[in-house]
């Protein structure tokens, strides 16, 4: 014989004996990891789930690996390279003249090589104003002056 | 010199990279990088790049160890088809041919950095299932199936973030691949990308800037969601549904598309 059942009105729903009360929170405690949500701040506010980990915003960090190549107006004369390349030895008329400290080039001369004087001790050199020479005429640290 | 025995209970145990790749190559075991973290920056082994790192081991577990600046010439880590990788961070990655992580099963893994396209459609990345891992990459050139299983296996990709940016040519990110609750962001300007390409999605949600991206050649079983504004010519099957950019923040437009998000 089936078990009769009383029902009543409560909060105004018909509801029989014995039923316990509906539980008021939809969700107890956190979400499963797997079920997606949306925050506001997380993913920029985008839907994620707790089983994403986080994707790192920044992708380089660091300089290229050596054996990239790169461009930079500071080094091979602004020609492509990477830093595993050897180094061309300079040619120039008097490059790598190790003893090389002192010069004298007269107003007549108007145009001096790319690397005419690279890798030598020049600290300064004196040259016409209409003479043409490039930055990397001299070594480093070497001081052009012009006649007056 | 690394110890243990490689079993899953008492794995070899190493902490620099020499031992790293001799016991991975060597043994089928188990390999767990040393409790406490560290970082191996591979422009200090290896400037000129590697061409291929064969790992066969069951499982190598990096413990959240950091590899960094790994330059890729031909291959990356390339596996036996059986084992996975856990635990590790792959970061400036300068991938220029061959496969970055092949043949693994990846578990918690964050991979960032620059993937160079080849002379070649190849796989530029190949892995067997992919668990709980972030993956934010710049592509140069044309990158085919970025993330791709092989012609004939479907592999799976689950709770994965892909970020990714491509700014010379096209991009198809996805080949034979099953997504399934992944979130797929990043940008393209290009005419002929297809974001959503050549794969089966499950519950994945795309908001990624493709203004002239076109539709792929794809599968869903259950409901996707992109972003309309963002990529308005990704047109797809009745189960990808376009919300504006207001509405990806909604969670009740999600709930009401028939998308598996929590309530509050």
């Amino acid at each position: 014989m089936a078990e009769e059942s009383t029902w009543k009105i409560i909060n105004g729903k018909p509801t029989p004996d014995g039923v316990p009360d509906l539980p008021q929170n939809l969700m107890i405690g956190s979400f499963p990891d797997a079920m997606w949500r949306i925050d506001g701040h997380t993913k920029k506010g985008l839907p994620f789930t707790n089983l994403m980990i986080e994707c790192p915003e920044k992708i380089m960090t660091k300089p290229y690996p050596d054996a990239l190549w790169r461009i930079d107006e500071l080094k091979n004369d602004v020609v492509t390279y990477t830093p595993l390349l050897v180094e061309t030895p300079d040619l120039g008329a008097f490059a790598n003249a190790a003893a090389l400290r002192r010069v004298s080039i007269p107003k007549s001369v108007k145009m001096i090589g790319k690397k005419a004087f690279r890798n030598t001790r020049l600290r300064s050199v004196t040259i016409a104003k209409d003479c043409t020479y490039y930055p990397t005429s001299f070594p480093e640290g070497c001081t052009v002056k012009f006649y007056e | 010199m690394y110890t243990g025995k490689g079993t899953k209970s008492d794995p070899y145990i190493v902490d620099n990279w020499e031992d790293f790749v001799s016991v991975a190559y060597e043994t089928a075991g188990y390999v767990k990088f040393a409790d406490g973290g560290g970082k191996i920056d591979m422009n200090e082994h290896y400037p000129k790049g590697i061409s291929k790192v064969n790992i066969n081991s069951t499982e190598v577990d990096f413990n959240n160890w950091t590899i960094e600046n790994l330059y890729t010439t031909n291959g990356g880590f390339s596996g036996n088809n059986l084992g996975t990788l856990k635990n590790l961070k792959l970061l400036n990655v300068y991938h220029t041919g061959g496969y970055l992580l092949d043949q693994f099963n990846l578990e918690n893994c964050t991979v960032t950095g620059i993937i160079m396209s080849t002379p070649f459609y190849v796989h530029n990345y190949e892995t067997k299932s992919l668990r709980y891992c972030s993956f934010n990459f710049i592509t140069e050139g044309t990158v085919s199936r970025l993330v791709s299983g092989s012609d004939s296996d479907i592999y799976d990709a689950a709770f994965c973030h892909f970020n990714i940016s491509n700014y010379a040519d096209d991009i198809y990110p996805f080949g034979y691949m099953r997504l399934k609750n992944c979130l797929i962001t990043g940008e393209t300007s290009q005419r002929n990308a297809m974001i959503v390409s050549n794969s089966r999605y499950d519950f994945c949600v795309f908001d990624f800037d493709a203004p002239n991206c076109s539709k792929g050649n794809c599968s869903s079983t259950n409901v996707c969601i992109y972003n309309k504004d963002k990529a308005p010519n990704l047109t797809t099957n009745t189960n990808f549904i376009g919300f504006t950019t207001e509405e990806m923040k909604d969670p009740q437009k999600y709930r009401d598309a028939g998308f598996p998000m929590g309530v509050e």
